[in-house]
């Protein structure tokens, strides 16, 4: 990271000295927090656990955990809309855009874009895989590839977290419980993180019990830290163990955890909310008699609270068969062209489909 | 105009619908946002749902629990719009406008008043234009809906005009849209005068906006940043002042059509209309609520019929260079209003220069808007202001060319092409001003045939509805002829609606075609038209595919409008197709129709259609004598359902029926007594539960609905009397509202005449005979005479009538032994009592009453306390051996009495009329006594005459003592004899002029009527049918054993089996479960009798007859 600080300081003195007055100014790299905050400067350093940025002669540490984007100054365009892909967990796309690069664009690149470019098509190429359920060695061998090669990146924990989720894909439940473990080295809120992934692991092995508890012991861990992190690191192990209370029959305690979570939620918080309504739909519905509440709840996912691409298409998996059943199979049609248009690749769509053929 | 204040309406609405509230928990605000989401998606059936829970949930905010009347009395406005039913329609709008009610009641301020009194007023705008469209319609009180919808207009007005006193400093009561929107804009106002500090805004005048700009600001940036936001406030709510006005301007124009027009009310109307848009013409001048105003004033100033007036205020609308699509809608709108004006005028003048002048203002300007292409026409699409436009340019255009020389070549020419063009355009989309447009077209040389023109899946849709239309016109007419006795005429117009309705199916069947092959297909479109076709199939008797469009339409789009209508006909088309005599077609359409009902219940359980299904599913169940369904059906009939009572009432008399039927059967054939009870007992309940409903009504339902309540409330009080629980009976018999006494004592002809007084009459009268009522009894006894009438067959009539208590009585007594209670002494002390009665009141009648109808009232009765085995376990045989004997002597007393010349002459006339009715039962007395020769005697008399030979009664009675002494004279050993009548008891005897069917011929005599229906009728015939088909196979099965050549044998075995094999394979449900039960079990003794070790019923015979698919063995009878 030091070459970069220099070349930027270089850049700094020759704009001073006006020699270059011709040359326009660069653009300033940018990070924006999970809160939706951007802060602007020069990062100067960058490890698995923070970024430190230098604004206005000033450098201030930021939490990995805080941040969701860092986007450096002179990236080119088609990086920057790859990661907004990959953001969205889209990873054709975002290889598509990466694709579009000539090898002349990368031509007097900083290393650290190169980098970011690396992870990125690695990312991507795991994304890709995990929508399709195609390639999913090849995106398991290009994380490790670049976790092998730049084990320091400030993507540590998410190119493990990625590499322990192609893992569990495959069925290598073992492995991708060490991938994740890797989280536990971080600092306290990815290490909550850690402990939702395995909860989550066991979750999809069936082991609700275990994975109940593991849900229980990152929300306690989660209660510790303060701020924003904490509250949603918290949120997320509550709602995983809602989920696992849905599962082991217990609907009605689960739907005691998502309406105090939707108590404490903020209204303009859609991402959350549109987690806590599924959590919500998935435990009402398995109530059995509570369908009607469950068409409110995804429907509330599907038709406001729908930025969030895999509660959107649960919603509309299950407003599919909740309308099916409660005689309504224009609005069930509706639903499942929704899920077919919108989200193609979806698990939820896949498990539709196998319905159908069923 | 729909559209304009709609949309005013709409928009306010959604200020207070959705969009978060500052301070909101994150439930309430997802709450409110999906309410705005539900209400854009066409859900407020889910919309109810969400304000049902959010009203429930005591976490809910107290002020967002206030907004949910006003939000649910959207969802309910939503849910009108999908219901197709006109008065559960006005139900929910009655219930909207209630709940906006309540909402207004909480005394609501600023935007959620606003929007609340402005939702109120459209939509009682919008009830007050349904009566006044309702009005037009051929056929309607066109007065009464006028007053109706002039009613909902004055309300509207009401909720929208300001009450608020011209000059009124404080506004301290909201009573209506315009209050709220003056109080929201005064505070607003305030709150900028005193950021300001310098007199502005006042309130002074409310809605002018001077126009002048402040100039620079010099407060600090905060209170500029709030004033700016006021300033924003302050525009907001006059341009809903504004839209206020301009509803109200609407909703008294509106009012105008509910009088006639050009009447001295329709032109007030529209004056006070006038006023108000002139005045807001006259106020914004050419802002985009001014020139709406325009349009509108200049339209009421037409339709005053001041046409020069109208042109001029149209003016400026109709030079407006916007290319927004309000605007050209807008300019269109006005256009064709001043295209109206001057046909109008130019016809009227005189001087045909000043005429030309007038047509000459189409100039090019106006001339080339008419031009203008489809694909330029906001929404792309020629509805009716446009067609109207171009038609009337066409025809000015015409017009004009007419009044030029003909040195004018050149530009008459021109004027005719762009007139050729404008009418081909209108007479090709072929909807609104198609036909004037061919006539047009055709004038100006251009003629356009039939169906050359391009079609589209509306354009064919369009021209469908106007053959439908045609065909309805014509139905009327076809009615009406009929009504005046003129059939001939009634043919010939029935055939043209006929054409009509073929062309309509055609043209819907090309359009559904068209519109499902296009890529976006209009999916509600295609479900309209789809609906319409499946009627149109119907009314051809084309059944079948009813029945197919009908069905997908249930099942694939049941909230469709129009579905619900649609599985209706569907399922009066399986009806008819259930009907048909081929056994695999019938088949086919039954399953088709359990299925169709099944969905149609299970969809819309608690609405009429529900309630059809329901029936549908209860008259199959009836059918196949399937006790066990009618039991389930009741079970899920739901309890909210408005036709719960009828249907209760409807299974729970079936059922009743069912259960004493079972308890006729024979051991091995009768369902266990557990069971008998348990339908017995939902019987009840049922039959209890529907009566309830109508205990407080002051009356009786009138028509069906009546005889309905009449008939279950008859069965229950014969269930009291046969439980014993007289109580119960005497109660509901003279109840003040439905007791069969009480009615058939009455004066309504509809139950003092006819089957239910019959009936009604017999029970009462036993009941009041049984609880020593002897008065009573006595006026039952007048009653049903006067009941059985005067007529010829009146003697016939009244026999059966007293036969029928008799057997009533019998059943009782038969009920009372049922089971193993036969030989309780508790049982024998009541049956002792109960016959004791009927002795007393009988040997006294006999004694002081010696009119011929009531001896022959007491024999009768006898005669059927003494006949019958059911009884045996409750009635000694001594007994009723004594019953039959004083029976016969009554009969043969009066028989003596007819050549009696001692009698007098009326009495002897009397016994003659009842004579064949005497010697029936006489014979049915020698019968019991086993005295067959004198038994047939009697028969033979009574069949002598070739009249009576037509009786089914007196053919199932021969019949019967054929086989009766056949089977006596085997039993005495004389097989000879025994083989002979029973051949005859099967194929009949013809002994000149005595005619006696057999069991063969009485099947066969049934047949027909047997299977022509599922009316009570039918299923009486149906139920004989079977009988009379058992008989035949069993008297040959009996006549196979008596010896004879094995051939003879053999021969015997097989008609018998045939006989059988026949029966099931043209009814494979033989009448239900009981019936196939009694053939089965017969055709394995014929089995036996054939050297089957282990005889299989029908399995063999389906094995035997190499059957791939062996007949269903139960479901419904076809």
């Amino acid at each position: 990271m030091a070459s970069r600080r220099i070349a930027r300081m270089t850049w700094a003195a020759l704009i001073v000295m006006g020699s270059v007055a011709t040359t326009p100014a660069a653009s300033p790299d940018r990070v924006k927090l999970v809160t939706g905050v951007e802060i602007q400067g020069n990062i100067i350093d960058a490890t698995p656990d923070a970024i430190d940025i230098e604004v206005r002669n000033e450098t201030k540490k930021y939490p990995i955990e805080t941040i969701r984007e860092i986007r450096f100054g002179d990236e080119p365009e088609e990086l920057r809309s790859a990661r907004t892909l990959l953001l969205r967990k889209d990873g054709a796309r975002a290889l598509d855009e990466l694709n579009k690069l000539e090898p002349v664009d990368l031509e007097g690149l900083e290393k650290e874009i190169l980098v970011e470019l690396a992870f990125v098509r690695a990312a991507a190429t795991t994304r890709k895989a995990l929508a399709t359920a195609e390639g999913l060695p090849a995106g398991q061998k290009a994380l490790n590839d670049f976790a092998t090669t730049y084990p320091r990146t400030h993507h540590l924990y998410a190119v493990q977290e990625l590499l322990g989720d192609v893992l569990a894909r495959q069925g290598k439940f073992a492995e991708a419980a060490a991938a994740y473990r890797e989280l536990d080295k971080g600092p306290p809120a990815i290490k909550v993180r850690a402990a939702t992934l395995k909860a989550g692991l066991l979750s999809e092995q069936e082991k609700y019990p275990e994975a109940a508890r593991e849900y229980e012991l990152a929300a306690k861990v989660a209660a510790a830290i303060e701020g924003d992190t904490g509250k949603r690191a918290k949120l997320g192990a509550e709602l995983g163990r809602a989920r696992c209370l849905t599962r082991l029959g217990k609907p009605a305690d689960a739907i005691l955890v998502a309406t105090g979570i939707l108590e404490e939620a903020d209204a303009d918080d859609s991402e959350t909310l549109a987690r806590v309504f599924a959590v919500l739909g998935d435990a009402q519905r398995a109530a059995g008699d509570r369908d009607r509440d469950a068409l409110i709840s995804f429907l509330t996912v599907g038709l406001v609270h729908n930025t969030v691409p895999e509660q959107t298409a649960e919603a509309l998996f299950n407003l599919s068969e909740l309308w099916e059943k409660t005689k309504n199979p224009e609005r069930a049609r509706k639903a499942r062209q929704d899920l077919e248009t919108s989200y193609p690749d979806s698990p939820w769509t896949k498990k539709l489909q196998a319905v159908k053929a069923s | 105009m729909r559209t304009v204040y709609g949309a005013a309406a709409l928009a306010i609405l959604f200020l207070s619908a959705s969009g978060a509230v500052r301070g909101e928990s994150a439930a309430e605000s997802s709450t409110r946002s999906l309410l705005g989401r539900l209400e854009d998606e066409q859900m407020p059936d889910v919309m109810l749902w969400v304000i049902e829970r959010a009203n429930a949930d005591p976490k809910v905010s107290a002020a967002f629990k206030k907004e949910l009347p006003f939000l649910r009395a959207t969802a309910l406005v939503g849910t009108s719009r999908n219901e197709p039913d006109a008065a559960k329609r006005a139900g929910l709008l009655d219930e909207a406008e209630k709940s906006i009610d309540a909402f207004l009641a909480t005394s609501p301020a600023g935007d959620l008043a606003i929007g609340a009194y402005t939702q109120k007023s459209n939509l009682l705008i919008e009830r007050g234009r349904s009566k006044l469209d309702q009005a037009k319609r051929p056929g309607q009180d066109a007065q009464k809906l006028s007053a109706e919808g002039a009613a909902f207009l004055d309300a509207a007005v009401k909720s929208l005009k300001a009450t608020v006193k011209p000059g009124q400093a404080t506004i301290t009561t909201i009573a209506s849209a315009e209050d709220a929107v003056l109080r929201s804009l005064r505070e607003v106002d305030a709150k900028i005068k005193a950021l300001k500090g310098d007199g502005k805004g006042d309130g002074k005048d409310d809605d002018k906006d001077d126009g002048k700009k402040d100039g620079p600001s010099k407060l600090p940036p905060a209170q500029q940043k709030e004033l700016d936001r006021l300033g924003e406030e302050q525009t907001k709510y006059r341009g809903k002042l504004l839209s206020i006005r301009l509803m109200t301007g609407a909703a008294i124009f509106e009012k105008s059509r509910a009088f006639p027009a050009g009447s001295k009310e329709a032109r007030a109307m529209l004056e006070e209309s006038s006023g108000i848009f002139q005045g807001l013409t006259e106020k914004y001048g050419p802002t985009t609520a001014g020139t709406f105003a325009r349009y509108y004033w200049g339209r009421n100033t037409a339709l005053l019929g001041k046409h020069e007036m109208a042109a001029e205020t149209l003016a400026p609308v109709v030079v407006l260079d916007e290319k927004s699509p309000l605007a050209v809608s807008l300019r269109a709108k006005a256009v064709n209003v001043s295209l109206e004006c001057w046909l109008a005028m130019a016809a009227a003048e005189k001087d045909a220069a000043k005429a030309t002048d007038i047509l000459k203002r189409v100039d090019e300007i106006v001339r080339k808007f008419a031009l203008t292409p489809v694909d330029k026409i906001p929404g792309r699409k020629l509805d009716a202001e446009w067609l109207g436009l171009k038609y009337r340019t066409a025809a000015v255009l015409d017009a004009w060319a007419d009044k030029l020389d003909t040195k004018d070549r050149q530009a008459k020419s021109v004027l005719q092409r762009d007139a050729k063009k404008l009418a081909t355009e209108v007479a090709t989309a072929n909807k609104d001003f198609a036909k004037e447009a061919r006539e047009l077209a055709a004038k100006l040389g251009k003629d356009l045939p039939e169906g050359s023109e391009e079609k589209n899946f509306a354009a064919l849709v369009a021209d469908a509805r106007v053959s439908f239309a045609g065909m309805q016109e014509k139905q009327i007419e076809v009615k009406k002829l009929r009504a005046e006795g003129k059939e001939t005429e009634a043919e010939a117009a029935a055939k043209l609606a006929g054409v009509d309705r073929d062309a309509a199916a055609k043209l819907l069947e090309e359009a559904i075609k068209m519109g499902e092959a296009e890529k976006q297909p209009d999916e509600a479109a295609l479900n309209s038209a789809r609906s319409l076709l499946t009627f149109l199939y119907y009314d051809a008797r084309r059944f079948a595919e009813s029945a197919a469009l009908g069905t997908m339409l249930t099942e694939r789009y049941p909230n469709a409008v129009g579905s619900r209508q649609s599985s209706r006909v569907a399922l009066a088309s399986l009806q008819q197709l259930a009907l048909q005599a081929d056994p695999a077609a019938n088949k086919e359409a039954k399953a088709k129709l359990t299925a169709l009902a099944t969905t149609m219940s299970a969809a819309w359980p608690a609405e009429n259609e529900g309630a059809d299904a329901f029936m549908v599913l209860l008259n199959m169940a009836l059918e196949s004598h399937d006790a066990a369904t009618m039991a389930v059906l009741l079970g899920k009939f739901p309890a909210e359902s408005p036709r719960r009572a009828e249907f209760a009432m409807r299974a729970g008399t079936a059922l009743r029926r069912e259960a004493q039927d079972a308890r006729k059967l024979e051991d091995s054939l009768r369902p266990d007594q557990d069971i008998i009870d348990g339908w017995n007992a939902t019987a009840r309940s049922a039959i209890d539960e529907g009566l309830a409903s109508l205990d407080k009504a002051a009356t009786m339902p009138a028509g069906a609905g009546g005889k309905l309540a009449a008939g279950a409330a008859l069965s229950r009080v014969q269930m009291s009397l046969d439980e014993g629980d007289r109580e119960t009976a005497g109660r509901l018999l003279e109840h003040p509202v439905f007791g069969p006494w009480t009615l058939a004592s009455g004066g309504d002809p509809a139950f003092a005449q006819g089957q239910f007084a019959e009936g009604a009459l017999t029970v009462s009268l036993r009941h009041f005979i049984a609880t020593e009522q002897l008065d009573k009894a006595q006026a039952a006894m007048q009653a049903l005479e006067k009941a059985a009438g005067e007529g010829e067959e009146a003697s016939a009539k009244l026999t059966g009538m007293y036969l029928s208590m008799g057997r009533d009585l019998q059943s009782q007594l038969e009920a009372l032994g049922g089971g193993d209670k036969g030989t309780s002494p508790e049982v024998r002390e009541r049956a002792t009592k109960i016959l004791a009665g009927f002795e007393k009141f009988l040997d006294g009648l006999a004694k002081r009453d010696k009119k011929i109808s009531s001896q022959i009232w007491v024999a009768t009765t006898y005669y059927t306390l003494g006949s019958g085995s059911g009884t045996g376990a409750v009635v000694p045989k001594a007994k009723t051996e004594q019953y039959l004997d004083r029976a016969g002597e009554t009969y043969a007393g009066l028989l003596a009495a007819k050549d009696d010349s001692s009698v007098p002459e009326k009495d002897r006339a009397d016994i003659g009329r009842f004579e064949p009715s005497i010697r029936l039962k006489m014979a049915g007395i020698f019968k019991e006594r086993g005295k067959w020769d004198a038994a047939q005697e009697q028969i033979d008399w009574i069949l002598a005459d070739a009249k009576r030979q037509n009786s089914l009664e007196i053919q199932t009675q021969a019949a019967d003592l054929l086989e009766a002494a056949g089977r006596a004279a085997l039993a005495a050993g004389d097989s000879a004899k025994g083989d002979a009548l029973l051949r005859e008891a099967a194929a009949g005897r013809k002994a000149p002029p005595i005619m006696i069917w057999g069991w063969g011929g009485i099947a066969n005599k049934l047949s027909r009527q047997a299977f022509s229906s599922s009316d009570e009728k039918a299923m009486k015939a149906r139920a004989q049918f079977f009988e009379a088909r058992l008989h035949v196979a069993d008297t040959l099965l009996t006549r196979s054993k008596l010896g004879g050549t094995a051939a003879d044998r053999d021969k015997r075995l097989d008609t018998a089996k045939n006989a059988i094999s026949m029966t099931r394979k043209l009814y494979p449900d033989l009448g239900g479960e009981v019936f196939q039960k009694r053939f089965e079990k017969l055709l394995r003794e014929v089995q036996k009798e054939q050297g089957a070790a282990n005889p299989g019923g029908f399995s063999q015979l389906d094995q035997e007859a190499g059957a791939s698919a062996p007949p269903a063995t139960s479901g419904a009878t076809p």
